[in-house]
């Protein structure tokens, strides 16, 4: 008879198991891989088990005086952790399956009649506890990766059954792309378990990663691997990245990889409210957007370390840096991403240069980024650095005068209030303009691409405990957001042609609690004016 | 790239209601546009600048097969300004990706962008594909250490 065992059931239970037998594979000693398995549901792990290890090769992206490259001579070998892992027939019908564990280590019992099997994992990765699932998928043909490890022999359990898989760059090129799935899915359980770190109870949702070798730097049809660039969608639950050697590959550059993650908790566990779209360098930007990309940047560095590294080119041999620590040719401004980087990884490093003189930790990173979730004002700077001033008082100091260096006032509230910088325009201050019953008149510039500073406007009031409603009047199309703690509680967004254009919104609200409107600009003209009041 | 399109292609339509677009983060990069044309011998490539730059270098190279005549420095500038428009042709031969690198420094912050153009039949990647309990997977082979 036919014994299989699916080892599969239980990543936790699993983890514990495979640990054990991990440390056996230690000890080289081939008998230790009897079963040595405490566990009391035994009827399904019992019998002759074959056990090894599987490795991956990442070549880490490294810059210095001759420029910013990946280096294929001395790449990384790292455990493929956590990764689903099945012992085929011939046939390709899986006799038995599991995950590998935390070393990479894998485990798998089977007693049946089979002479040899194939062994073949998936870029596929489930954390103890369903903390978080990674697949990585090809966007061109909707087909999971994974690799093949070899063939083993069946007739007696082994050990010592280790593979490695490798980066496939030979003689100037590609012969393969072996690894490069799982340096991508091993990047999403690196920052996965920076935060589980600090909140070991925490799960966010199933991660697909859409890569392929065809993933270039075009627009088009992704299906066709046009993707433009590696990017988080939230309306998918999935980053694309890209992947065409010898253009631009982001499978190895960890930053740029672990940047799309902290987009994707941002939009799970903690807040974003960028519009998305380019954010070119030095540009005069939204503030949602400023904080948005410029705090996945912070989380990258942070959990990865060192320089933000993004290679290209001709055998990935070129690219560039960007040292977040390095405050030169920063343009200071709560529109500025590069502000936003600076004074994330200021505030919340261990390196303290002079001006610098907060060190706040990991834990209170995580803890001020999932904390913007129920902000009352948008995501931005100010409701940040608010929030993080506000659980550190003793570093009041020193986060203002963090606001002060990267050109912010120090930080009164979440709204910015107080604020003087105003971004080359004088109509951008207030930041948040209060509105009451009689109209407001805000300028806005619709030269501007949409998600930069002047395009739209944001407008606050008060809950009153009743229905409130705003209504904004304008000569260009306008339309309005009404937000309370990041849930859009109503929208109006008509074409206008036209005017006057009016738009309203309204909802019911709470006596006390801060309201949010964006009023969002779809006029031409370079300064054209929206009334806005409430009813 | 996309929300951009719905903006750009959207237009305003009585009594209609706007679309929300769809959002997607990007990778940070430079304030320009670039389109190609194809010619007999190889493309013609425009580049409008959309915010200053210095120390600026332009790159083309041809990868997936695509050979492009002529050193991959293509322009070097000490500096650009908001709408400079650069025209040049870049000469080619069979068929790939046509690739764009642009670095310089843009409003005091130092970067690159990568951009790519597909020209003629690009062969796509050959990745291996199995057949697991009827679900396919794709990859290569691992090597037994």
């Amino acid at each position: 008879m036919l014994l299989l065992a699916l080892l599969a059931c239980d990543p936790d239970e699993l983890d514990a198991f495979l640990e054990v037998d991990a440390d056996a594979d230690a000890d080289a000693d081939a008998d230790s891989d009897v079963d040595t398995d405490t566990d009391s549901d035994a009827d399904t792990d019992v019998g002759p088990a074959w056990t090894g290890t599987v490795t991956f090769q990442a070549p880490p992206p490294v810059c210095d005086f001759s420029g910013c490259r990946l280096d294929y001579a001395n790449p990384r070998v790292l455990p493929v952790r956590h990764h689903r892992i099945a012992l085929l027939d011939g046939q390709g019908s899986i006799l038995t399956e599991g995950f590998t564990d935390t070393n990479g280590g894998f485990r798998l019992v089977y007693d049946g009649p089979e002479a040899s099997g194939t062994l073949q994992v998936w870029a596929h990765a489930e954390l103890p506890g369903e903390a978080a699932s990674v697949t990585v998928t090809d966007n061109t043909d909707g087909i999971d990766w994974g690799a093949e490890l070899g063939t083993i022999d069946l007739s007696a359990p082994t050990g010592g059954n280790d593979f490695l898989i490798e980066h496939g760059y030979q003689n100037g090129g590609y012969q393969h792309r072996a690894s490069g799935p799982f340096a991508v899915s091993d990047s999403v359980l690196q920052a996965t378990e920076a935060w589980l770190a600090v909140r070991p109870t925490g799960s966010l949702p199933h991660l697909t990663v859409f890569w392929s070798p065809e993933n270039r730097p075009e627009s088009g049809d992704e299906a066709l691997g046009q993707i433009g660039t590696s990017f988080w969608r939230e309306s998918e639950d999935a980053i694309y990245l890209l992947g065409a050697a010898d253009i631009d590959t982001d499978e190895f550059d960890r930053h740029v990889m672990l940047h799309e993650w902290t987009h994707s908790f941002q939009d799970r566990a903690s807040r974003s409210d960028g519009p998305g779209g380019s954010h070119p360098y030095g540009a005069i930007l939204d503030p949602r957007t400023a904080w948005s990309e410029g705090s996945a940047t912070v989380m990258a560095v942070m959990i990865e370390g060192g320089a933000y590294i993004d290679t290209t080119g001709v055998g990935q041999q070129d690219g560039f840096d960007n040292d977040i620590e390095d405050d030169s040719g920063a343009v200071p401004g709560w529109w500025s991403e590069r502000a936003v980087q600076r004074w994330g990884k200021d505030a919340f490093d261990s390196t303290n240069e002079p001006g610098d003189t907060v060190s706040l930790s990991m834990a209170d990173l995580w803890g001020a980024l999932e904390g913007e979730a129920d902000e009352p004002a948008l995501a931005t700077l100010f409701s940040f650095a608010n929030r993080v001033a506000e659980a550190h008082p003793g570093s009041a100091g020193g986060l203002d005068a963090l606001s002060t260096r990267f050109g912010l006032q120090p930080v009164q509230d979440a709204f910015g209030t107080g604020e003087t910088a105003d971004g080359g325009w004088t109509y951008n201050l207030p930041v948040y303009t209060p509105i009451t019953s009689t109209p407001t008149t805000l300028h806005l510039d619709g030269t501007l691409t949409s998600n930069r500073l002047g395009r739209h406007r944001f407008v606050r009031f008060t809950g009153t405990g009743g229905t409130v409603t705003v209504t904004a009047t304008s000569q260009e199309d306008v339309d309005l957001r009404l937000f309370h703690r990041g849930d859009q509680l109503d929208s109006a967004r008509n074409y206008c042609t036209s005017p006057p254009c009016t738009e309203t919104v309204s909802a019911p609200t709470t006596a006390g609690e801060d309201y949010v409107v964006v009023v969002e600009g779809y006029g031409d003209g370079a300064d054209y004016t929206a009334d806005v009041r409430t009813n | 790239m996309i929300f951009w399109l719905f903006l750009a292609c959207g237009g305003k339509q009585p009594g209609a209601t706007r679309v929300d677009p769809v959002e997607q983060t990007e990778k940070q990069g430079v304030a320009m546009r670039v389109e190609r044309v194809a010619t007999a011998t190889g493309s013609d490539l425009e580049i409008t600048f959309l915010g200053d730059g210095e120390a600026v270098l332009l790159e083309a190279w041809g990868a997936s097969g695509l050979l492009v005549e002529g050193e991959r420095a293509r322009w070097e500038r000490g500096s650009v300004h908001t709408g400079e428009v650069l025209r040049f042709s870049v000469p080619h031969t069979g068929d790939g990706d046509l690739a764009l690198r642009i670095a310089g420094r843009w409003n005091g912050e130092e970067g690159e962008d990568v951009r790519s153009f597909t020209v003629g039949k690009r062969e796509a990647t050959e990745v291996p594909v199995r057949t697991v309990d009827g679900e396919k997977v794709k990859g290569w082979t691992a090597t037994p250490r």
